[in-house]
Formats: C-alpha cells, structure tokens, sequence
C-alpha cells in the first residue's frame, strides 16, 4: 500500500472538512473492502479518514421504521432482536454473509459499498472498464462462471455487489441517509442506489465524492415480518452466493397480499425483482404461483458461456425460498 | 488559500532514521482560511491528529502497552509480528480470507491483517501469545492438544483464538452450529473434526461451569 | 481421539492417543516458521511477477518505485547477482536435486509462464518493498500464450525417453490391445480435472542470510532439508557443508515445498546484493504459480473383462501439460499396474507444452488421480454386471505383485474389505440406486482401495532413478513436513516415505477434490498396513445426495 496519512475524525464536520480538502483522500470504517483493494493496487489514496469515532450508530425504532446507523457492525445489525424479529431476512443475509472476524470489523454503510469479485477487475494485469472506463471487458469472452446475467451491458458483466445485505435491503424498500462534504443530508431510496452498468461501469452508485452513508431506514411491514434470505453457494459457508434471494410475503387467508423479491449473486447490482412480484400479488400462495413468479424474474436473462447454470439455480433458489415463507406462521 | 499539501507528498528521509512526521496545530499551515462551514478549530484540532510517516503508535497488547515507530499504513498483523516479533499470529493470505491472522480486539475476534495498527491504538490487544497465564495453558490450548487439533500447526493460533472467542460468544452449543461459527478460519491440513472436538469440549465444559 | 477407533496393538504406539511433541510450541505460538527469525539488519525482499504468460521483457522503469524511501536494491535479470550454475543447462540440472526446473528465472529477458518472477525488489520495511515492487513498472512484448493441453494450438506427444522426473514411456505387459478386442464386456470412461494447487496455509518463504562470502544460512519452508542445501550449495559454487538449511517447522507442504523454487533462490541472491539478511515471503496469489502445482490432466481408461467381472485387460491414458522446459507428468499409471490382478496392462502418457511453470509433486502423486480413475471405472463396470462393488475388487484380488509376481511382505485388504463393509453396514446396501433414503437425502454407500508405495533407500547418495527397494522404513507425519527420506538417501525420484497408519473407524471430512467434478463422500476409511512393497487401504464411503 502506499504511504498514505491517517487522521481520526471527532465529528461529522471534521471528517467532511478533510475529504473535501485533500484530494486523494477517502473514508475509513470497517477498512475490510478499502485495504484489501489497496493492498491488491487496486485503489490507492493519499490520506485516510477513520469515521469509526462518529455517532452514526444505534438501531432504533422510528416513525419511518428500523433505523439502523451506518457504522453498526454486521455481527451486532444480525443478532439484534430488533432487526431480527421486524426483518428476519436482513438478519439471516448478514449472518450468512463473510465470517465471524470480518462481520465483528464490517460496518453496514462499508458493506453496502462494497466491490466485485470478478477476477479481472481484481487483477489489475487485465483489461477492465470498470477499473479503466474503456479499456475492455475480457470477462465476455472469458471466465465468467461467477457473474451476472441480469442488469449486464457489453461493457460488464460483473457483479458490482456480491454481497448479501443490500439484496435484502432492496427487497424491503430501504432508505439510505446520505450525507455530503457540505453536512447536507438526503433520503436516497437503495432502489435508486445503484446504477447498471450501461455504459459506464465505473459508476456503480449514485454516492457523490465526499458523501457519507449516513443511516439505513427500513419501513416496517408484514412483509418484512414474515421473509427469509436463502444463499446457494459452493460451500456451506464462507463465500459468496452463486445465487441467492431474500423474500418477504404477507399472506392473509392462502392469499398473498404484498410481496416482496429480491436476487442476488446473478445480477449486476441487487436485483429488486417486480416481475416476481407482480405475479405474488393478489395470487395463491402455492407451487404455482410460486414457479411462474420465478420464471417471470428470470425473464430476459442473458446469460454468457459459463453462468448459464445461473438461471435455473437462481430461480429454483427463489422457488424455495418462497416455499420456505409461506411455511412460516 | 489552500491548506498545506497533504502529508503524504512531503518527503521522507531515505537515511534509514525513523523521525516522527506528526503535523503541529499552525505549525505547517500557516494562514489558513477554512471553508464557511467548518471553524478553524475544528479543523486545526483534525489536522493535530493526523499522522503521517513513520510515527510514534501505542498499542496494548497482552496487557502489556508498546510504543512503536509505525507508518499509518502498517496493518495489526505485520505491526505484531515484524515489529513487536510476536510471530505467533500467522499470515496466511494478507486479504483477511483465511483466519490465520485471528486475534481479540477488546474481546472481540478480528483478522489482523485487514486492520491498521494506527487504528487499534488503546485498545486492548489479545494474541495467541497471550492465551496461556504464565505456566497455565488455556483450556482451548489443553483442548487442542488432547485432541490433537493441528497438524503443521500455522493456522493453529488463529483456530484458537477464534475457538476462545466463538466458545464466549456462545456460537459452540452445537456441532453444526460450532462448524458455521469456525468456517473463517481455514487449515489445509484437514484438522477439521479434531478442531471442532477441542471447541466442543470446551464449550461443553463451560457450560457445566 | 476417536473414540470409535480400533483396539491398538498390544505395545505400539499405532492407536495411542498420544499428545505431539511439538504441540506446545504450537498452541502457545512459539513454533518459528521460515519467516519468523529476527535477524540483525533484516531487509524485506518482495517477488515481483511477470504480467504475461509468454514474451520478452523490454525494459524496466525504475523511477517511481524507487521514489520509495528505504529501497535498498531492485534486481532484475540486468543487475542480479549472478549463480555459479543454473539448471537452465540441461547438463547442470541434472546435478541439481532439488531443481525441479529446468530455468531459472531472473536469467535473461524471455518470459516463459505465466507468474514467472522478473524482479525483486529488496527495502527496509515490508511496506516499503511491496510498495515499491507495485510500482515498478515492466514492459513487455506479449505473444500468445498456450494455456493448456486443451488449448488448440497446443502440440501433444508422447515421450520416447525417460521423463525429467520419472519414466513417462508407455508401459505395456502382457497384450492388452488383443485382450480388449476380445474381451465380453468393456467399460471405458474419461476424467479431467483442472490445475490442482497444494496452497499450504503458510505461504512459500525464506530467510536468507550470507554469514561471511562463503558461509549460507537459509531458513526455508521446506520438506526437503538436505536436499535444498546440497542445491543451493550446488547454484553458489559452494561445498555442502558452506551451507546450512534450517527447517524447524513448516506450515503444509503436501509436495509443494519438497523442490527448491525460485523464491529460494532469489532470496539468497538478493542477500547477497545488499549485504543484509533478506525475508522472501510469497504473496498468496504468488503461491499459486510460485510453488508448482498438480498439472491439469485428462485420463482414459477402458476395462476389458469377462461377465463374471474378471479383468482381462486395462488400458489407461494421461494427458497433461507440462512446462516449456521440462518434461514432468505424475506417473497415474504406475498403481494401475499392481492394485488388480490382471495379465495385460497398458499406461501411457501424452504431454503438451504450455505456458505454465513446471508441475510438481501433489500428495498422493500419481497414486491419488490415478485411483480415481480405476476406481470409478471399476465400479461402472460392477454396476453394468450387476456385482457386488466389493465382490468384484475380490475377484480381481492380487495374491501376488502383477508386475514382479514376487510375493508380498504383507497385505491384509481382504481383511480391511471385511471390516469396512461390517462397520458401514454393506449387509444392508442396495444395489439399485436411490433406494434408500436419510430424511430429504438419497443415501448411497460405495468403496474403493487405495495404496501408496513406499519408497526406501539405503546409503546417503543412492543413483537417480532409484527403484524402490525394500530398507529401512521412516514414518513421516502428514503436515509435519520432514520427509525423512533426507536421511534414506538422495535421488530425484525417492518421494516421501510411507506413513503409519493406525486402524480407526469414524466419520472424516472429504479430503479429495479433483478439480470441478469433485466427489463427496464422509464414512469410513479404514487403513491396513503393509511394509515393505505398499501399504493397502480399503476405504468405505458414503455419499449422501440432497433431493
């Protein structure tokens, strides 16, 4: 890594002030994403930030539902009565994700922020237009049994999140506070949060430079109550999902009133699948009605050589994971 | 009018000497005009705790604080094992995937090598070093020798000090559940079973009290 | 221990639950491993590694990395300090045991594989050296690389002579081309699995140390002491006893560090330029090409016999690639030949040049994929019968040595068949599959035999490719690393000596992995011990698939 400086931010103000003075300069959290690019020369900066002393923190009830603050580490967000009895499915999509040592270090904020495994964007031997706007994408024609087939463009194909948490935080319609260098704040839906690739791969969020995430904010609902995040990997624990889905349904009398669906591991960002639910709304809660919702999010799937096997795991993962709900009282 | 230049770009003694960068409040920034939204103070107090360079670093580790020259971007891991020689924390892939590196900050388990020494000062530091109380192995240590928990023995300190940290986390109750709550640490010798054995029998034994 | 395990021999040891000698060390934190001696003066030397597979390098800007302060030295192929012998003559390899290479990088401009290091970059601090190897920037000219045996421009062939490290010609007895043309029943099935990497948890590293101009110390991850400093001493132009190899523990090896690799080598060359003990610790993405690796490989292998399960002919192919210089395959054939009764017997291998370095031992060489391959088939060919798979292993029960018809010191697997099917429960399998169920799961119970020579020698420099000769048997303890063979005697073909196994019964974790078309299996594994020609194990499974 390079020599960079390090300040410890007191406040809000402070740690605003210096990202907007020093150019080169970032934040520093958890530190589990920044330092494994920087040690990969993937990233490099000139000075660090440490936002770990700032009073982003607490899980709290709110008139807009669970608040969560942004430096909340994964291990605390997932045991935390709160989250796990209002949104099993966020609770179980930290549980499930990393391991134990990296959830105790991980912040929420640091997690939704994360960056692609994809193996030529993190090899900076390779061609990447995410990593170099316009240089290529040698993930086309090349080993791509890991990447995504939903949201891609023939820039990339990446998963710009391979992680777990924003995938349940998608399905629950959470609002991120963001923060920016001049202190002022604003409600961004995580809906409207990340961006496809297109053609700018390079762009991955609607984050501005120098802004912070703030707080989390997940609107209570009967949906959130009743969901489950189900992750298919390669190994039973400890690595990412090859596809995953965090679902969340109100039924009422075998009828399902609102449904909520969202994919992970198969598409360039957190998958909020509409599709899926418009099929779940107003149906049975049954085999049927369960199957045609996954065919639906699965539509328009491109897959490349080798993650084709993605699209019939991905919507048998979404098949069980609704079976899993609608067996839940 | 800008600041001074951040301290990165200032130039370093190739002399082999190891002299403390840490910026002085006023010293370098001569006249400073701060942005309307951020008093001065503030911002002279931020730049007061910047370090930069090789710089003077406390840390507390097996209740036992050190004062170390270390540049800001020295992770934990090399800061005790190359700095501190206590090489009984192992690297195992420097990208926090396998374990090796497992210690308590504050109780907690972490891998060292995705943390930085800077910012672990104060903080109370557990190494494999300081499992055992002077003559007495700890019981996750006795644990690991009875069932013969290792093999070549480098993922062994990392395995333990997860185990003592999942076993007080209460994550050992089950075998199932004591394999999810071990799977960051891993051991290419395949000393799994004999492990997960040493790690039930001491969440066992803590639970009879 | 497990509690299941067998009663031990009255007096022995096998079966004791015995604490390790070195367990103290290790549990406590004190075991040194080859990157954890302080040393006067230690300067940190950092690998950096070629970003192309094939090509020349063309030049070296050194400007930014050495705007990095305290970079003592940054060697290349232009300024390194330069070996007395290399193994990139032919003539000289041969007098280098422990070179499993035929090149030594850091020798010229041209990049051969893909990892292949082209400079070191020596500092005072880690950081600074990794700092300053990322920015030192290298141009290359890039050709096309070969990947793979796969790979359509890639050239196959056979070998004529000997191989570099074992006799990699075709081995026939018998006539088993006729034997198959009238065989009543033949299976045949092809396996690939790709690269295999050994990835111990502690990463290839060494510690070089020049004690005066013609004195060495090198602490080195190595299972190879002796071996490693009769080579360096070799490369330097120094006697044997100028240059000391300490190894007090190694963390994993499993084949990986029983050769001498470049790191090693440079780490000594790089202490010599500046003066100053040098630490080499390879990165672990450059473990993956710094430390061999099991060659990708595809087998064919056709089973002729008669409907009563008799085996009349095995045929068997390997193909894999190997680097460009060096002509090194695993010999999966060589257990085919002896595990089964049977008069006609054919192995050969087909090699193909690629881009990679050369491939290395990975435990079990050879024996490992080679049983896989047998195995499988021999169960295909049960199945298509409709014999018992444990049945049909007896019937092909080899009472003697096939290949010698010498008589063996000892071989006791009928009995481990016995005792394995008793202890899984065999009594109860069904034959058909799917049949039998666990809750959600399809339950399937299997077997297989497995072996593993033992390799002996007698006298401190035996001849080179060295038979394995009945002598003096060392027990090796897996993931202790010390192969005693450094004691049995040199002699590139000697592998590591046979374990001792105790008798145990008990649930295991999976420890094989053939590339992507991994099997799982937990049960049973039972081992029976046979000095002398090869220790025999009769390994129960059972799978259990998810529906």
């Amino acid at each position: 890594m390079n020599n960079f400086a390090y300040t410890p931010a007191a406040t809000a103000k402070e740690a605003r002030g210096l990202r907007q003075d020093q150019a080169g300069s970032t934040y520093i959290a958890g530190g589990t994403t920044l330092l494994d690019m920087m040690k990969a020369n993937l990233a490099e900066h000139s000075h660090l930030l440490d936002l770990n002393a700032l009073p982003f923190t607490g899980i709290e009830q709110t008139s807009d539902g669970l608040r969560l603050g942004a430096l909340e580490r994964m291990s605390d967000m997932g045991k935390n009565a709160l989250v796990m009895q209002q949104f099993p499915a966020v609770s179980q999509s930290l549980l499930l994700a990393a391991s134990p040592q990296l959830r105790n270090m991980a912040s929420i904020g640091g997690n939704i922020l994360q960056r692609t495994r994809c193996g030529y964007f993190r090899d900076a031997a390779f061609p990447c237009n995410k990593r170099v706007p316009g240089s290529g994408c040698p993930a086309l024609e090349g080993d791509n049994h890991n990447l995504a087939i939903l949201g891609v463009s023939d820039s990339c194909i990446a998963n710009a999140y391979p992680g777990d948490l924003s995938v349940a935080l998608i399905a629950f319609d959470a609002v991120l506070t963001l923060e920016n260098a001049k202190g002022k704040q604003r409600r961004v839906p995580i809906t409207e949060f990340y961006l496809l690739p297109g053609k700018t791969p390079e762009k991955e969020t609607v984050l501005e430079s120098g802004e912070l995430i703030v707080a989390i904010t997940i609107p209570t609902a009967a949906h959130g109550r009743r969901s489950t995040y189900l992750k298919v990997r390669e190994r039973t624990s400890y690595a990412y999902a090859l596809a995953s889905a965090a679902v969340g349904l109100d039924v009422q009398g075998g009828t399902i009133r609102t449904a909520r669906v969202a994919l992970g591991g198969v598409a360039a960002q957190p998958w909020r699948s509409r599709e899926a639910e418009r099929v779940l709304t107003g149906a049975p809660a049954t085999e049927a009605t369960f199957q045609a919702a996954a065919t639906a999010a699965l539509q328009g799937a491109q897959p490349r050589e080798h993650n084709r096997y993605k699209v019939e795991l991905a919507h048998n993962t979404l098949v069980q994971a609704l079976r899993q709900v609608a067996a839940l009282s | 009018m800008k600041l001074a230049p951040p301290a990165s770009s200032a130039k370093q003694p190739n002399d082999g000497s190891r002299r403390s960068f840490m910026k002085q409040a006023g010293g370098l920034l001569g006249v400073a005009l701060a942005p309307p939204f951020i008093g001065q103070a503030e911002r002279l107090t931020a730049l007061s705790k910047t370090v930069a360079g090789v710089t003077p670093v406390q840390l507390r580790v097996n209740g036992m604080t050190r004062t170390l020259a270390l540049e800001p971007r020295v992770t934990l891991l090399d800061a005790l094992r190359e700095y501190l020689h206590l090489t009984g924390t192992k690297k195992g892939c420097d990208h926090g995937q396998c374990g090796a590196c497992t210690v308590h900050v504050n109780g907690r388990r972490v891998v060292s090598c995705l943390s930085l020494a800077v910012m672990n000062q104060h903080q109370e530091i557990t190494t494999i070093e300081g499992l055992a109380k002077e003559n007495e192995l700890h019981p996750m240590q006795q644990a690991f020798l009875q069932h013969d928990g290792f093999q070549c023995g480098y993922c062994t300190p990392g395995q333990l000090m997860s185990g003592v940290a999942c076993v007080q986390e209460g994550h050992a109750t089950t075998d199932d559940q004591a394999r999810e709550w071990m799977s960051g640490n891993l051991c290419r010798c395949g000393a799994y079973a004999n492990i997960l054995a040493a790690v039930r029998e001491v969440a066992t034994q803590q639970t009879k009290g | 221990m497990n509690a299941a395990a067998a009663a031990p021999v009255p007096g022995g040891v096998i079966g004791q639950p015995l604490s390790r000698v070195d367990g103290y060390a290790k549990v406590t934190g004190h075991a040194t491993y080859a990157a954890e001696y302080e040393l006067p003066g230690l300067a940190y030397g950092v690998l950096v590694t070629s970003t192309i597979a094939k090509g020349r390098i063309q030049g070296f800007d050194t400007v930014a990395a050495l705007k990095e302060p305290g970079v003592l030295a940054i060697l290349t192929h232009e300024n390194i300090p330069r070996l007395v012998k290399t193994p990139n003559a032919k003539a000289d390899q041969k007098t280098m045991e422990g070179i499993i290479m035929g090149f030594m990088p850091l020798t010229g401009a041209e990049i051969f594989y893909a990892g292949q290091p082209v400079a070191i970059v020596v500092a005072d601090t880690f950081e600074r050296a990794t700092h300053a190897a990322a920015r030192l920037k290298v141009s290359y000219q890039a050709e096309a690389p070969i990947a793979s045996f796969r790979s359509p421009q890639a050239q196959v062939f056979t070998m004529q002579e000997p191989g570099d490290s074992s006799d990699l010609r075709r081995k026939v007895r018998g006539n088993p081309q006729a034997a198959l043309a009238a065989a009543p029943v033949k299976v045949t099935a092809t396996y690939t699995h790709s690269i295999n990497h050994h990835n111990p948890m502690e990463p290839g590293a060494t510690t070089a140390h020049w004690e005066a101009a013609d004195r060495l110390t090198v602490y080195d991850s190595t299972q190879s002491i002796t071996l490693a400093q009769q080579t360096l001493a070799a490369l330097h132009g120094l006697r044997q006893e100028q240059v000391r190899v300490v190894c007090k523990f190694i963390g994993g090896g499993f084949g990986s560090k029983y050769n001498v690799w470049p790191h090693t080598v440079l780490a000594t060359l790089a202490a010599k330029a500046v003066q100053r003990p040098v630490k080499l610790v390879l990165t672990r993405p450059q473990n993956f090409t710094g430390l061999g690796h099991r060659e990708d490989q595809t087998q064919t292998i056709t089973l002729g016999a008669t409907r009563a399960g008799k085996l009349t002919a095995i045929v068997h192919e390997k193909t894999s690639t190997t680097s460009p210089f060096d002509n090194f395959a695993e010999t999966n054939g060589e257990i085919l030949g002896w595990l089964y009764a049977c008069d006609n017997f054919q192995t050969s291998y087909r090699l193909a040049k690629g881009n990679t370095m050369t491939p290395t031992y990975m435990r079990a060489p050879g024996e490992s994929p080679g049983s896989f391959a047998i195995e499988c088939a021999l169960d295909d060919l049960a199945y298509q019968l409709g014999i018992d798979p444990i049945e049909i292993r007896l019937r092909n029960y080899a009472e003697r040595d096939p290949e010698t018809g010498h008589a063996w010191s000892s071989k006791s697997l009928k009995q481990c068949y016995a005792r394995g099917a008793e202890l899984i429960g065999w009594n109860k399998r069904n034959p058909k599959n799917g049949m039998t169920r666990d809750g959600k799961y399809l339950v399937g119970l299997g077997m297989g035999t497995g072996s593993y020579p033992v390799w002996a020698g007698h006298g401190p420099r035996p001849p080179l490719r060295q038979r394995p000769c009945r002598g003096a048997m060392r027990g090796h303890r897996p993931g202790h690393g010390h192969l005693h063979r450094d004691d049995a005697g040199g002699g590139r073909r000697a592998g590591p000596a046979a374990r001792k196994h105790s008798l145990r019964a008990g649930r295991h974790q999976p420890t094989h992995r053939a590339g992507r078309g991994r099997f799982q299996n937990g049960g049973h594994r039972l081992v029976g011990r046979a000095p002398g020609r090869a220790g025999f194990v009769g390994a129960a499974h059972q799978t259990s698939g998810a529906r």
